[in-house]
């Protein structure tokens, strides 16, 4: 098979014969990716609640802040109100689709930002082990040594509730975990044969930095960052049904579990449901970070 | 192969060295003791001109590569010494100018052909990257010349080749990328550090052959850095033998290999196999290389040498010249050729 299709590439004696194309290496990734099915499913998911949330205004059925006090906890598939209605009278599915607008702000923009930080950080910190780096590393590592949900706890307390301030204690929550992953990737890398033979023909720090580090470490943080973005998911959610995240009104799933709380026993989807909603997302992000595995490190991959 | 008188010179290494290494010491010191790596070492290089440096493991002669290249890893360091590339001592350059040395002027080939190349992109990708910076082509030419000097290196399937990442080539062909790599610097010297010790032996052969092809084309001076003793009948012009951090014999390849000097040098030759000779039981080298720690007061390979006397234990021998063009270690040699001559003859 493989032979074969060596034989069908090399014949035809094109002007680029040999470069590989773009689309060749993105046919492979995608390839490698789709290997794994779970990681297709978890992309899948993903989109899908992507395009809830965007579309959210439009599509959703009814207000996701203002209910009607007639229509106060109705249970499931009635008059309209599909998965029922809240302690407020709102409709529930509507506020799923809201909420999923914060879940992914709340996952996806704090990741972002610590990405593009710690970056810089881990690289500096790994190539030159000098004071500069140790500082870097050490301060990093107080708040390591904190638990993560007591460590947001604490920031959030200190700088108020609100969105902007959640996002904020996640971005902290992570940088030093993400950090230290391109820290030590970094350091280990700087050590590998191949950037010892980029020094040899002359590479410069900042060429080998550039071409030889940097690529194998972005590799692994985006990876790192995709799975983590389900673990804040989770955590952002956690800010909310303790009080101290994004405030009510606003269709939130972590407010949302904590609204169905007091009637868990008799209404148990008003909690249940959008507590399945951050499994699903959270798992997804999951299942995609695997699958970019694959596709990060071509030895991985089953051609 | 030319072989012009001038040349021959050349071979001989009576020209003007491209390299110029005296007295190079290089130690690691480590928290409990310190290892003289490259203990006091002398070697001239000429243009065009392979010269093996051979060795057990520890002798020191992979620590004098990255010497001459200042990549020593820590807690290894230069200690002293003199490496001269064409007339510029390399020890006297700061980092920046040691960085524009690496690639035009010196390069290295290492044993792990496919560690040495990046898993993360393709052949392809990595060998126009290196002509494109090393030669400042466009990204166009450079990859023209990349397959270029693929071709020179004689990889077969050159498209799969460039196509491929590195762990889906073989070793040999990963070694050939990284010969290939070496040439697009167009350095002065070449260094190769166990070039085929991985390789299996047709592979080895082959990979021999190319390296000679190219290093011939171009004229580089090449330190050929090895222990088997096959490589150096192919390869070498001149043969510097180490051990324990030192240059225990040096000379021409084809003298040093039919008469060895050294006592270590001929234990090493009586431990390999000779084509078309009757089977007989393989002498080896009794004991082990010395202790970096605890050097012996005298000669280094006294301890398991066949020939010492007391004088040995006591005093350590200089590199003395025993012949025209020749050097070794020894107190039993130099003063009485002769009798050196007899006691070769394996008894």
């Amino acid at each position: 098979m493989k032979r074969a299709r060596t034989l069908v590439t090399d014949s035809p004696p094109r002007a680029h014969a040999g470069e590989p194309s773009w689309r060749d290496s993105a046919g492979q990734a995608w390839r490698a990716y789709a290997s794994d099915r779970l990681a297709v499913a978890g992309l899948v998911i993903a989109v899908l609640v992507g395009l809830i949330a965007i579309f959210a205004p439009w599509i959703s059925p009814y207000s996701p802040t203002a209910g009607v006090g007639a229509d106060r906890l109705l249970p499931p598939l009635v008059d309209g109100h599909i998965l029922g209605t809240d302690g407020q009278g709102r409709d529930i599915l509507t506020r799923l689709m809201w909420g999923a607008r914060m879940s992914l702000l709340i996952g996806i923009v704090p990741t972002v930002l610590a990405f593009f930080i710690s970056v810089p950080l881990g690289v500096i910190a790994g190539y030159h082990l000098g004071w500069v780096g140790e500082g870097i590393m050490r301060l990093l590592d107080v708040f390591l040594a904190f638990p993560m949900v007591l460590l947001g706890l604490a920031i959030v307390s200190v700088l108020g509730d609100g969105m902007i301030n959640v996002m904020l204690a996640i971005v902290i929550i992570e940088l030093p975990f993400m950090a230290r992953l391109v820290y030590t990737e970094t350091s280990l890398m700087r050590q590998k044969p191949f950037v010892t033979a980029a020094r040899v023909s002359g590479s410069t720090t900042l060429q080998i930095m550039a071409r030889e580090v940097l690529p194998n470490v972005l590799g692994s943080l985006v990876v790192y960052s995709t799975t983590i973005v389900g673990a804040m998911i989770v955590i952002g959610a956690g800010f909310s049904f303790l009080g101290i995240g994004i405030q009510p009104p606003t269709a939130d799933w972590g407010i949302m579990t904590a609204d169905g709380a007091p009637v868990l026993d008799s209404l148990p989807h008003i909690s249940l449901l959008p507590g399945v909603a951050i499994i699903i997302v959270a798992l997804a992000f999951a299942w995609i970070g695997d699958g970019l595995r694959l596709v990060v490190d071509p030895r991985k991959r089953v051609v | 192969m030319a072989s012009s008188v001038g040349n021959e010179e050349e071979k001989n290494g009576t020209a003007e060295p491209v390299l110029r290494v005296r007295g190079l010491t290089t130690h690691f010191e480590l928290s409990s003791h310190t290892v003289r790596a490259v203990d006091g070492i002398d070697l001239d290089v000429a243009r065009g001109q392979t010269v093996c440096l051979v060795g057990e493991s520890g002798s020191g002669k992979s620590a004098t590569g990255l010497s001459i290249l200042r990549l020593v890893p820590s807690p290894g360091r230069i200690v002293s010494g003199e490496i001269s590339l064409n007339g510029v001592n390399l020890l006297d350059l700061d980092a920046k100018e040691m960085e524009r040395v690496r690639g035009p002027e010196v390069t290295m080939v290492f044993q792990h052909p496919r560690a040495a190349l990046d898993p993360y992109f393709r052949i392809g990708d990595q060998v126009t990257e290196t002509a494109a910076i090393q030669m400042g082509l466009s990204r166009r030419q450079a990859h023209e010349t990349a397959r270029e000097h693929l071709a020179a290196v004689h990889v077969s399937q050159i498209d799969r080749i460039t196509r491929a990442y590195p762990h889906q080539l073989s070793g040999g062909e990963c070694q050939r990328v990284m010969i290939a790599m070496a040439l697009l610097c167009r350095p002065k010297l070449l260094i190769a550090d166990e070039p085929t010790s991985a390789l299996d032996a047709k592979v080895q052969s082959d990979l021999l052959d190319v390296l000679r092809e190219v290093t011939e084309e171009y004229e580089m001076a090449v330190i050929l850095i090895t222990h088997d003793i096959g490589v150096v009948e192919r390869m070498a012009d001149r043969v510097a033998v180490m051990y324990a951090g030192r240059i225990v014999e040096e000379g021409a390849a084809r003298d040093v290999l039919s008469s060895p000097q050294h006592p270590y040098t001929l234990g090493l030759m009586n431990s390999v196999p000779k084509v078309g000779q009757r089977s007989r039981r393989l002498q080896q080298l009794d004991g082990q290389p010395p202790d970096p720690a605890a050097m012996p007061p005298g000669c280094r390979f006294a301890p398991r040498c066949a020939e010492r006397v007391p004088h040995c234990s006591e005093v350590e021998p200089e590199l003395r010249p025993v012949a025209p063009g020749r050097f070794a270690r020894c107190h039993l040699r130099g003063d009485a050729p002769m009798a050196a001559e007899e006691r070769a003859v394996p008894g």
